[in-house]
């Protein structure tokens, strides 16, 4: 299986208050799985998820049978406080980690378009150390069809790199109202030549897409990440959603896992997740070679 | 005279009795598959993990964190009793 969306945690690359809210979620969402006294665990949760220098996630991907995942590169310093790394650390060092394992990690770069130097940090994650691609998380106070956004993008889109935008649900401390489907098909069709990736497929605003399916331009895949907060009782709601997603879109559906924030780096929950959807789609799944090849791309996956 | 893995064991199943609000019948042998109960979820890993550090000190090494230390009981306790740091209080 090919992963593309995922990413690694360690707290010097995200603000405090990030943090915070992530731990926050996780309360929500043990509660919600029907656990009703949840103990508290942020320092156990915190060392399972962190991960700076990518051994714990290659060894789950080992077990777990992914054989390539894309890190993508999240900046809501501008929007959160800053971390504690500044935005050119945590691209040096999550693309590092990416370069020292070519054959099974793809980086994204990730910026917010509100800094000033947006466009020279993207330029330089790609064309110097190595990104694949470009991750935007429309959920502070942008836009995905401000002017500052279509400069960033324009940077993938020259390069032929697929940009994949979060769309749907976010934590807390953050607002999905930018990050809705139709200004991200209005971006994919503001670039036709690219690729384009919903993230999650919008969450529970999935069928949106569908629903409007004349309004999905030929450059938009979607990935299932996240869908693993999506299961009820034994999971055929979302083997149902995925199939319908599926007809909607052929061959245009990618495997995702958003790790560690799903699986916390546990390998029954990657194990469980790529068992329940996996042979939806056999055989069908999205590789990375299908975004790089698409529509006049470049032929060819270079190593991060 | 119960040994320290009979105490860790006992430690653990009323850990996961109260969490689960399970009847203690289907924990009380030890190799029950805690998947087929539908007790072990990730959700539950990582409590049962939080649970293990502060009780019993040490740390659960992420690459032992797999399925097949957390399928019963007494896959629970042998990861423990590895990687405890202080005994049990009786």
């Amino acid at each position: 299986m090919h992963d593309l969306h995922a990413h690694l945690l360690h707290p010097k690359w995200y603000p405090p208050r990030f943090i915070d809210a992530l731990l926050r979620d996780f309360a929500r969402r043990q509660q919600a799985a029907g656990n009703p006294k949840p103990l508290p665990v942020s320092r156990q949760l915190l060392r399972m998820m962190a991960d700076d220098d990518g051994a714990t996630t290659i060894a789950m991907m080992d077990r777990a049978g992914i054989e390539k995942r894309a890190i993508l590169v999240l900046d809501w310093s501008v929007e959160l406080g800053a971390a504690p790394s500044t935005i050119g650390d945590i691209h040096r060092d999550i693309l590092g980690v990416c370069a020292r394992y070519p054959d099974r990690l793809v980086g994204f770069a990730g910026v917010d378009p509100r800094r000033t130097d947006a466009v020279e940090i993207v330029q330089w994650a790609c064309d110097e150390l190595g990104a694949r691609g470009l991750k935007l998380h429309p959920t502070s106070g942008w836009t995905l069809n401000d002017q500052r956004t279509y400069e960033v993008v324009s940077v993938a889109a020259e390069r032929n790199l697929p940009t994949l935008v979060h769309v749907g649900k976010t934590v807390d401390v953050l607002s999905d109202a930018n990050a809705r489907p139709a200004p991200f098909l209005e971006l994919a069709a503001t670039f036709p030549e690219s690729t384009f990736i919903a993230g999650h497929s919008g969450f529970d605003l999935w069928e949106y897409f569908v629903l409007h399916a004349e309004m999905v331009p030929p450059n938009v895949f979607f990935d299932i990440s996240g869908w693993q907060e999506r299961v009820r009782g034994d999971g055929q709601n979302v083997v149902d959603d995925l199939r319908r997603l599926s007809s909607a879109f052929p061959g245009r559906i990618c495997f995702g896992t958003d790790s560690p924030f799903y699986s916390f780096n546990l390998l029954l929950a990657e194990q469980r997740w790529i068992e329940r959807v996996e042979p939806v789609l056999r055989g069908e799944w999205v590789r990375f070679d299908d975004l790089f090849q698409h529509r006049g791309g470049v032929a060819e996956l270079q190593p991060c | 005279m119960l040994s320290e893995r009979d105490l860790i064991r006992g430690a653990l199943r009323d850990f996961i009795i109260t969490q689960t609000d399970l009847p203690d019948s289907p924990l009380v042998s030890g190799d029950a598959d805690l998947f087929a109960l539908g007790v072990m979820d990730s959700f539950m890993t990582v409590s049962v993990v939080a649970f293990c550090e502060e009780r019993f000190g040490g740390e659960l090494p992420m690459v032992e964190l797999g399925p097949e230390n957390f399928r019963s009981l007494d896959a629970l306790t042998e990861l423990v009793a590895r990687h405890q740091s202080r005994g049990v209080e009786k």
